[in-house]
């Protein structure tokens, strides 16, 4: 019988989507659950602007091998209590503009860190 | 150990100084443009003068040291570098010591086997340890063209980007710091190790190393622990490359420590035996073409002598010698 | 055994208790705390005070190195400090080495006299801080402000004491400077220091008295004319016997095309009679028309050990030789610190020689351009060309009885550059060369222990001692090669090596290159050979001995 096996079929086919829907649902529902994460916090940096000036590769290191991973349990207190995501994002939500925030210091100083070797950085998208 | 702890405290006593002077008394400017103005001064003037003075001494004879077969008849293999016969040889030869060590290359260590017998091992270990130093000296110095310079020029920026190469740390790792340290520390306890050594080394072949060692520590942990701004840093540096005597923006006391530091080696370089970076080009054992037979090398102070003639002598032994049937110029 | 050495059981036992090249404990105790200590053996005697006189020197008396009291000449602080500054002035080598030594002891262990005394003060790098401390005390440097910051010390008669014991305990031989990474020349400090010291009356009797003679006579010896020509004539006669051909050298001839010039003791010392002997048979062999000159009838110039001046004043009879009787070059013969002179020195002080010609050789037309300006070739340059262009008629089965190995001399080998010319002439009349180890041949040579005017029977203890590693070497040869025959191209060696293998290594005896080629040659006219020019018999000429 052929309706047969068009059934079994079109049986596997829907669970094979179904499969993958749920798989991709439950991996896009992980990362991009708004809720989970710290509301951006614009109101000033997560330290003072002189400690990021010398230090904010380390923090940057930091919170690369947290995100890494801790995920989105990776959330840092400030000295005044709030919550940042530990996440590039969180620092591109202020300094999108990193031609002045990265760049412009980096080639003062003739400093080439390798962050954008793998981030795409705002500067380059359209 | 006197002669290994005075100097220590020599460099940790240097070190206090500017730490206390900038973290307590505000004395940025002193340390900041005035000392760093006047070592590059000291180091400029002193180091021309050792070298104008030692060039207006004058090679009287020519005292190659000649390390290999003189050039001779054509069928014999001339060791162009070992005993170079014009200048251009020399020349190359005096560059393989300075940028190779080609002479440490050849150590040995003598030692004494029942017999007796005496044997010689080669070891590298000195010309290695002394490479290391040197050359990441230099690469350390080369980098250090970005505080000096808007942009390095490439011949530096590709120096900087092999000196990092395995970007390990956030700032990237440079490996000659690493080899800096180890061959410092290779440095100084073979000269604490080695009984002969020990009696050789005065304070001032410790005083550098330590020194150098301090400099070089301050700088790694400016960079990689106890942070300053650069961008601060940078802007000092420009501003006295740029003979500005503006006073300095405020940067961590540990960057006064580093500069300090540096500035005392470089008042201490031309006065010291570090001039020996100098001393190696000007070397006659090395410098000079081994050709005293093919060409006439020039004394300056060269004067007639007095000395016994041939007819003072025939004066004295003429019976003598015509007795032996010898020829005689008077009768 | 001479009285001034110890036993050699002695010596041997003392290196071998203390198995590490540096001797003794010194701990914590810097090299200026050692205390200086004459004891037979270990001095010269000092110059006599008619040597002084007759060539001028200062402070003419009776002393001795033991002497409490060296009855130093008024003011001789100031004659020293006076007398450095005005050397200061006039070699950048010393100014630059005094200043330049980073102390890396990379010289340490090259000397053999470190090798075989163990004494710290005998590290080159020491040897030259004993002038290098007096040098910053009394010279502007940062040095000066910090005092024992970098080792300065007072002139003090110790000082002096401590001189002449170290700046005598070095021949000049230069292998330090070898190793040395910035090419510092311990035999630059050596000569200025030795200068320094004959300025004030420290001296050595065994340097100055051929000094003397040399300036007379016009050789070491202080042979005159007659003796001289007389000493050769039977050296001519003893060629005669052995090989039935008679050589015609000749004395101060005018016209002559070679001035040929070789160190005294080839004309009267033993071994050095037997190279001459070969020197005439290879003239004779190819008709070199040259001339031998009892006015410059010394090659080795003492005055190197000396003062410049005394070397200038000394080898300028060479050239003045030279001009009077109207050759077309000059010609030297197996030397070491001869050759030190005649190559690096002699042009410069005595030159330019415009009355000579370019050296070419009469036999092979080869002209040897890299005598062009001094216009003297080396014997060994002269021979090797013979050989190189097949002129010379050689059986080196006749040095078959010799089994050899080849010492360089430190200055033609440091001072000068030849290494290949006698390994060839070698090589050629010999079938049995074999190299000692790498590490001391070549440019790594080891002094034979004596040079530099230290040949003093009574210095025979440093002699022993310091020919200790050059011995070690031809012993390890010996083992591995049975090698009995040491051969040499220095006048020096030939003196100083039969003692130092004698105490060090019995049955090694000690030959001039030249004298292996006269074995080697077969001459035109000769008579059967069967015995080498010692009178010794050859290989496969004993009675019922076939050759192999």
């Amino acid at each position: 019988m052929p309706s047969k096996k068009i059934l079994i079929g079109a049986a596997a086919a829907l669970m094979l989507l179904a499969a993958a829907y749920l798989a991709t649902g439950a991996e896009t529902g992980l990362v991009s659950d708004p809720a989970s994460a710290a509301a951006p916090d614009t109101t000033g940096c997560i330290y003072p602007k002189e400690y990021m000036h010398s230090h904010h590769m380390q923090v940057l290191a930091d919170w690369k091998e947290h995100a890494a991973h801790e995920g989105p349990d990776a959330v840092m207190t400030a000295p005044d209590g709030r919550r940042f995501q530990k996440d590039l994002a969180t620092c591109l939500g202020c300094h999108s503009d990193n031609r002045q925030f990265c760049f412009s210091c980096h080639t003062y100083a003739n400093v080439k860190p390798n962050c954008w070797n793998c981030h795409i950085s705002p500067q380059d998208l359209p | 150990m006197k002669k290994v702890f005075l100097p220590l405290i020599w460099v940790a006593l240097l070190s206090c100084i500017p730490y206390v002077g900038v973290a307590y008394f505000g004395m940025s400017y002193i340390f900041g443009v005035v000392i760093p103005y006047l070592a590059a001064l000291l180091f400029i003037g002193g180091f021309s003068w050792r070298i104008y003075d030692w060039l207006s001494r004058p090679v009287p004879f020519c005292i190659t040291t000649t390390c290999g077969q003189e050039k001779s008849l054509d069928w014999i293999a001339h060791q162009k570098l070992e005993s170079p016969a014009t200048k251009w040889q020399a020349a190359l030869r005096v560059m393989t010591e300075v940028l190779f060590f080609r002479s440490l290359f050849r150590n040995t260590k003598a030692e004494l086997h029942t017999g007796p017998q005496l044997a010689y091992a080669s070891s590298k270990w000195l010309w290695m340890g002394g490479l290391a130093f040197h050359w990441s000296l230099l690469v350390i110095g080369l980098r250090h063209a970005r505080f000096f310079f808007m942009e390095p020029p490439l011949f530096i920026r590709l120096v900087e980007r092999t000196d990092r190469f395995f970007e390990l740390t956030l700032p990237a790792f440079y490996m000659t710091d690493a080899l800096v340290l180890t061959a410092i520390t290779f440095l100084v306890f073979r000269r604490l190790r080695d009984a002969k050594l020990r009696i050789i080394s005065l304070q001032t072949d410790f005083f550098p190393l330590f020194l150098i060692g301090a400099i070089a520590l301050v700088g790694m942990s400016m960079r990689y622990v106890e942070k300053v701004d650069v961008m601060a840093v940078k802007a000092q540096m420009m501003n006295l490359l740029s003979f500005s005597f503006a006073a300095p923006v405020e940067i961590g006391p540990f960057f006064y420590v580093h500069l300090f530091l540096a500035s005392v080696l470089a008042v201490y370089f031309p006065f010291s035996k570090l001039m020996h970076a100098g001393a190696i080009f000007l070397s006659p054992t090395r410098n000079l073409a081994n050709n005293s037979r093919e060409k006439r090398h020039v004394n300056p102070w060269n004067k007639p002598i007095k000395f016994r003639t041939y007819a003072e002598y025939e004066d004295e032994y003429r019976e003598k010698m015509k007795k032996a049937g010898l020829p005689v110029e008077k009768d | 055994m001479s009285k001034y050495a110890p036993k050699k059981n002695q010596l041997t036992r003392e290196f071998l208790e203390k198995p590490s090249p540096l001797k003794g404990d010194y701990a914590d105790r810097e090299w200026w705390e050692m205390p200086v200590e004459f004891r037979d053996g270990n001095w010269c005697h000092s110059a006599k005070p008619e040597v002084l006189k007759e060539i001028g020197f200062a402070n003419p008396r009776k002393w001795a190195a033991p002497d409490e009291d060296w009855q130093l000449p008024e003011g001789w602080e100031k004659t020293i400090h006076d007398g450095l500054k005005e050397r200061l002035k006039k070699f950048r080598s010393l100014k630059l080495y005094l200043d330049a030594c980073v102390r890396c002891g990379a010289c340490a262990d090259k000397c053999h006299f470190f090798l075989g005394t163990g004494d710290p003060k005998n590290m080159p790098v020491i040897r030259a801080e004993l002038l290098r401390s007096v040098y910053r005390n009394d010279f502007p440097m940062v040095e000066k402000i910090l005092k024992g910051f970098s080792g300065s010390r007072k002139l003090t008669k110790e000082v002096i004491k401590e001189w002449h014991m170290y700046f005598y305990q070095c021949t000049e031989c230069r292998r330090c400077s070898v190793f040395c990474p910035l090419g510092i020349d311990t035999a630059e400090i050596t000569m200025v220091a030795r200068e320094l010291l004959n300025l004030i009356g420290v001296n050595n009797n065994w340097i100055l008295a051929p000094v003397a003679n040399c300036n007379r006579t016009g050789n070491h010896l202080g042979i005159e004319p007659h003796t001289f020509v007389q000493n050769i004539e039977s050296l001519v006669d003893d060629i005669e016997d052995l090989t039935g051909v008679k050589v015609n050298p000749t004395f101060n001839r005018k016209g002559a095309e070679v001035l040929f010039i070789t160190p005294s003791g080839d004309v009267f010392g033993d071994p050095g009679v037997y190279t001459m002997m070969g020197y005439m048979l290879l003239f004779e062999h190819i008709g070199l028309d040259y001339t031998i000159s009892t006015y410059a009838s010394e090659g080795g110039n003492f005055g190197l050990f000396t003062t410049n001046d005394m070397m200038k004043k000394l080898n300028a009879k060479m050239y003045h030789e030279a001009e009077r009787l109207k050759v077309k070059w000059m010609l030297g013969g197996e030397c070491g610190h001869m050759w030190r002179v005649v190559h690096q020195y002699m042009n410069t002080m005595n030159g330019p020689a415009d009355f000579l010609e370019e050296p070419v050789s009469p036999v092979t037309g080869t002209k040897f351009t890299n005598a062009r300006a001094t216009k003297m070739v080396h014997i060994a340059e002269f021979t090797a060309d013979l050989i190189h262009n097949g002129k010379l008629k050689l059986d080196p089965r006749r040095n078959d009885h010799l089994r050899t190995t080849f010492h360089d001399s430190c200055n033609v080998a440091r001072g000068m550059g030849m290494f290949e010319e006698p390994r060839y002439i070698l090589n050629s009349v010999c079938n049995s060369f074999n190299e000692m180890p790498e590490d001391t041949i070549r440019e790594r040579t080891f002094c034979c222990g004596s040079g530099s005017g230290i040949n003093a029977e009574e210095f025979m203890e440093m002699r022993m001692r310091g020919g200790f590693p050059r011995a070690n070497a031809v012993r390890s040869v010996r083992k591995s090669h049975r090698v009995n025959s040491l051969v040499t191209i220095c006048a020096i060696d030939r003196a100083t090596l039969p003692s130092l293998m004698r105490y060090w290594n019995p049955g090694v005896t000690v030959y001039g290159l030249h004298e292996l080629v006269g074995n080697a040659l077969v001459m035109q006219g000769e008579k059967k050979r069967t015995e080498d020019l010692r009178e010794n018999p050859m290989a496969g000429t004993e009675e019922g001995d076939d050759a192999e």
